[in-house]
Formats: structure tokens, C-alpha cells, sequence
């Protein structure tokens, strides 16, 4: 933890993945246009990118700084040089060798590790991540992380403020849409689940990012391979129970069918 | 390593998807012919009455054993006494797995115990069933896209969290049923000295304007609404369907509609007679929430939207055409 009572944050920044839209994006060894637009095109994880918006709001109001971490294959390098773009004052690239030449697994486990590990290399005050990844849902890292740095943790942050030099106050999500608020010392792990949003970046910060890459983007070899019990496969789910049945047709002639329908249902009483 | 243990989650009040998971439980308990262990956690105001009426609903009927926590311990939520109460429970127990339902407070602890233990760990789970000797975890991945199988290690406990949604209803849980356990186990636990989250406030949604768990109707909002005017369209609707307003957390972010009116994982979770949900994509943090209406109206500009998985009517439109067409036949049948 460091001595002033500003804060430097870490962010461990995702990828949003899709399956259908296949593999992570990549920015280098292209051409300049080229990086220039799939950077603009990139998306974090929807958490993900709450955790970096609440980072920088922190910052801007208490000092510090903010560095993203992010583990990725060796040529995704887009989340980096998109987290500079957006504001941070810097970014580590961990890249996960053999990540696609070895066809590895990913692992939640050992990408928590990872990240904790590069993390620990340096002076900071709070760790946030995304609440829970849109491709896995499991709200693993942010845990996984604390547990490694034995740091306390807590989840599904919609707001966080420093309140001293030695703690923060931050509000949560409970079950029930019930909210929490909570003092949590620092150094701390908070895994992020809302932020304001803000305007896009802009291919101007894009390509200022770019020419700051050297500087600002490190790169550090980390190992992310799954243990057996990780391992699984994937599968295509059977269709659900419930079918929709699409009414079309002119607006009056599809609601007077979806009247009828819902009187025969007896949703319309 | 045998038994199963299920994280009975209260906040306040018992949940549905606490029934449902201990059920949920029995059955696996049955089908390796181990143990059921029930541990309450959460949030309890009144420990007491909460942890009666969990009891009088027939946990206990099924359950081999229920752990009867220091009713002080889970007075205020603290996250971190709840991580250390399961941590410590699975540490001594060593069960085959833990059962928590995916809701806020699962979010908080399944991960958290599981990697505070070095567990394994099988997040957003939507089946179980035994193979072998073994477990085998179904997980949604990809926003349901996709799903992950896994066979869970016999030599290796695990934590687990499930959707409560996609739980199948086993029955036998009723409180009519003989005990099979008549004397708890109570777990003493002193955390003063080891905590360092403290609760400062606990903040309940403002229902007195609307509470959307009650409402027979709600029409729903989502980021397809396009901007806070267009609420007019639904506010229409809802009052011809003597309904109420209802909506995703992405307008409860953008400030458009209060807390209280979410449904979602982390808002209401409601059941009503009718849901019309427009301009919802149908991300599962809202489909969780709402997928148990009877009859589902979607309304999207996507046809390939997800809301259309679960909706039983799909109408592909643009909101400003599609509902103001509704509400005048709705006013006219009235």
C-alpha cells in the first residue's frame, strides 16, 4: 500500500467474447489504419468496463493513479492500448503463451493467480475488477484475486468513495434489490457491477494511445493453464420449453391478434 | 469426502430459491445416498423468527442436518461473515459439494469460498446429476449461448451456484413430513476479531410508489426504449392493463426509473399474469428475474434478440408504432 492518500488502482480489463464473433481482437503488427479501427471497435466485458469507468472516476476525484491489467493471447492486444486510450495512466499486457498454439483452456483459477501475481509486483491501494464476465457469469477473478493477496473482497460495487487514507465506503447490490453500504480498509478487492457512462473513445484518443503504446503498455509473460477439474466442453443447449410465436402483420391487425390471444390465455382478464 | 451441503440463503425473508435449492439438494443427497446438510446465510433481522419459519416451511423435514448458526452472526449481511461461516463449514466438513443459488449474495460467496478454500468451482450452473461416482456441473456460458459440461472430480470437493430459474422442482419438500434429524448442530463462531468489512447501512428499495412483485401485469422497459420520453408509451399501456411499469438495470443506471421498479437477479424477481417486455434484450441479469410470468409479450426491433427464447408472443417492431396500436385495442376492449 502506498503512503500518500491518493489511490493507485489497479483494473483487470476483459474482452467482451462472443462466440459467434469469434477471437479476441488484435491491434498489433497491423497496419496503422487498420489498429486505428478495431481499436474502435473493441468492447470490454460490460463489467469489466464499469470497473475501469469507476477507476478513473476515483482517480479524478482522489488522486493517484490507474493501470489496467489484462491476460490475453500474445496479439490481443487491443484491451490494453483501449484501457490508455480511455484514460488510464498505464497498462500491462500479461500474455498467455501457448494460449492458441497449444489450444490451452482457459482457466479462471490460474488467470486469478496470474493477475494477482503481477499486481503484487507493485506499490497499490484497491484492485477492481468486473462483477462477473458476460461469457461465464461466474464472478470468479475478483475472489480469486483476494484470496492470493489475502485481501478482503467485496462484490457487485455500484459506487465506491475514499473516505480516509485508510478506507473506503463503497455501495453494493444485495439480493432483493436491496442495496448495502459498506468501510472497507484498504488495500482491497472490489469487483464492479455499475459505473456512469461515458461518451465513446474517440479515434483521436485511440491513435494518441497508440503513439504512447511504448511507453505506457508493458508486457509480461504469464502461465494460465486450467487444472483437470476446469477442463470442460462445450455444447450447444437443446432448445427451451417456451417458443415464441412471432404475430406480424400491419400494427392494428397484429394487436387485435395479440388480444385475442391473450383473452384466450386468460392473460387478460 | 460425502454429503451435501446447501447454503439456505435469507435476506429478511425466506426466499423461493432457497426452497427450491434445498429440494434441489435432497435429490442429490438421495442419488449418492449422503447427507444433506441445510446452513443458513444472508441477512436475518429477526434471526429467530426467520430461522422458525425456515424450519416450519420443512427444512428441517429433509434435511439429515441443519446448522443453527449464532443468531447474531447474520444479523447485518456482512459479506465477509458469511464467506468465513461457509469457508469454515466446508473446511471442517469436506462435503462433495456446496449448493448456492446464483442470485446477489450466491455471486458474493460461491467464488469467495471457493477460492478461499482452493475449491473447485462451477459458477452459473443450470443442471446437476450424478455420473458414476462422480458429479456432473452444466454451466451457461456465452449469455446462454453455449453450454460448458463438466465432470466434477470424486476426490475433489466443490462449490457450485445455480440459477434458481432453471432448478427443476423435485417436490418433497413439505412440512408435513417426519424430521429425519430432530437435533441440530450448532455452530459457534466469534468473528469480532477477524473482520474488517463492516456494514455501515443496509438500504431497502423505496416501494412505496410501486412494488412490482405484486403487480398481476407489468410492462418493461429496456435500453430499446431509446430514450426517457418514451417511458410515456409504457406508463400508457400499463395503466390500460391496470399494470404497473417495470424495468432493466441498465435505466435504473441511466437514472430513467427508480430501483425499486428492476427485475433481475439484482432486482424484483417476479411471477405476474402478464409481462410485456419492450425493448429488453433479454440479458439473463433481467430474464432471471422475470422468465416465471405466465404469458410473455416481447416486443423488439431484433429478431434475433434473446428475449425471444423465452417470450411465448414476439412482435418485431419499433415500440413507438407497436404500443400505442396495443393501447388503443386494449382501451377498447375495456
Amino acid at each position: 500500500m502506498t503512503d500518500d492518500p491518493s489511490l493507485d488502482i489497479f483494473v483487470c480489463t476483459a474482452e467482451r467474447l462472443d462466440p459467434e464473433e469469434g477471437s479476441p481482437v488484435s491491434v498489433g503488427g497491423i497496419g496503422y489504419q487498420w489498429a486505428i479501427k478495431f481499436a474502435s471497435s473493441i468492447e470490454l466485458d460490460e463489467t469489466s468496463e464499469q470497473a475501469l469507468e469507476q477507476a478513473l472516476s476515483l482517480r479524478d476525484t482522489s488522486g493517484g493513479m490507474v493501470r489496467t491489467v489484462t491476460v490475453s493471447e500474445p496479439k490481443a492486444d487491443g484491451v490494453p492500448l483501449f484501457g490508455v486510450a480511455r484514460g488510464a495512466d498505464a497498462a500491462i499486457h500479461a500474455v498467455a503463451e501457448g494460449y492458441v498454439e497449444e489450444k490451452l483452456e482457459w482457466s479462471a483459477t490460474a488467470t486469478a493467480v496470474a493477475l494477482a501475481d503481477v499486481i503484487d509486483s507493485y506499490d497499490f491501494d484497491l484492485v477492481l475488477t468486473g462483477a462477473q464476465s458476460g461469457t461465464r457469469r461466474a464472478g470468479y477473478i475478483g475472489h480469486g484475486i483476494a484470496a492470493r493477496l489475502a485481501l478482503p473482497c467485496v462484490s457487485l460495487v455500484t459506487d465506491i468513495s475514499l473516505t480516509d487514507e485508510n478506507s473506503l465506503r463503497v455501495r453494493r447490490e444485495v439480493t432483493g434489490g436491496a442495496e448495502q453500504i459498506l468501510e472497507v480498509p484498504i488495500p482491497a478487492v472490489l469487483t464492479v457491477y455499475a459505473a456512469n457512462r461515458n461518451p465513446y473513445t474517440t479515434t483521436s484518443k485511440i491513435m494518441r494511445a497508440r503513439k504512447q503504446a511504448d511507453e505506457k503498455i508493458r508486457e509480461v509473460e504469464v502461465d494460465v493453464r486450467s487444472r483437470p477439474d476446469e477442463q470442460g466442453s462445450l455444447v450447444t443447449p437443446q432448445e427451451g420449453t417456451r417458443r415464441t410465436e412471432l404475430l406480424e402483420g400491419p400494427p392494428e391487425e397484429v394487436a387485435e391478434d395479440l388480444v385475442s390471444r391473450l383473452h384466450t390465455d386468460e392473460a387478460l382478464r | 469426502m460425502k454429503g451435501i451441503v446447501v447454503a439456505a440463503e435469507m435476506w429478511d425473508e425466506e426466499l423461493d430459491s432457497t426452497f427450491e435449492l434445498v429440494r434441489y439438494g435432497r435429490r442429490l443427497a438421495n442419488d449418492f445416498d449422503e447427507p444433506l446438510v441445510v446452513v443458513p446465510t444472508g441477512k436475518t433481522a429477526d434471526a429467530d423468527a426467520t430461522l422458525s419459519s425456515l424450519l416450519g416451511k420443512g427444512v428441517l423435514s429433509v434435511a439429515d442436518e441443519f446448522v443453527d448458526v449464532d443468531s447474531g452472526l447474520l444479523l447485518e449481511g456482512n459479506p465477509a461473515v458469511n464467506e468465513g461461516l461457509l469457508s469454515r463449514i466446508f473446511t471442517e466438513r469436506r462435503p462433495r459439494v456446496v449448493l448456492v443459488a446464483q442470485t446477489p449474495h450466491g455471486l458474493d460467496i460461491a467464488p469467495a469460498v471457493a477460492a478461499r478454500t482452493d475449491s473447485s468451482y462451477y459458477g452459473n450452473c443450470v443442471e446437476l446429476s450424478r455420473v458414476g461416482s462422480g458429479l456432473r456441473a452444466v454451466r451457461a456460458v456465452y449469455e446462454g449461448k453455449m453450454h460448458e459440461v463438466h465432470e466434477l472430480p470424486a476426490d475433489r470437493p466443490a462449490v457450485v451456484s445455480v440459477q434458481p430459474s432453471a432448478i427443476p422442482d423435485p417436490g418433497g419438500l413439505s412440512a408435513e413430513a417426519e424430521p429425519t434429524r430432530t437435533d441440530p448442530s450448532v455452530v459457534e463462531w466469534s468473528v469480532e476479531d477477524e473482520l474488517t468489512v463492516r456494514v455501515v447501512e443496509n438500504r431497502e428499495p423505496d416501494r412505496t410508489d410501486v412494488d412490482v412483485s405484486e403487480a398481476e401485469v407489468l410492462v418493461a422497459g429496456g435500453m430499446g426504449v431509446g430514450s426517457e420520453d418514451n417511458l410515456d408509451l409504457l406508463f400508457e399501456l400499463a395503466s390500460a392493463l391496470d399494470g404497473a411499469v417495470a424495468c432493466t438495470k441498465p435505466l435504473v443506471d441511466l437514472g430513467w426509473l427508480p430501483k425499486a421498479r428492476q427485475v433481475g437477479i439484482t432486482g424484483e424477481r417476479v411471477e405476474p399474469r402478464l409481462y410485456v417486455a419492450c425493448g429488453i434484450s433479454g440479458q439473463r441479469e433481467h430474464v432471471d428475474g422475470m422468465r416465471e410470468a405466465e404469458t410473455i409479450v416481447a416486443v423488439n426491433t431484433d429478431e434475433q434478440a434473446p428475449i425471444f427464447d423465452v417470450a411465448d408472443y414476439g412482435i418485431v417492431g419499433d415500440l413507438s408504432e407497436v404500443l400505442p396500436v396495443f393501447t388503443r385495442r386494449v382501451t377498447e376492449e375495456g
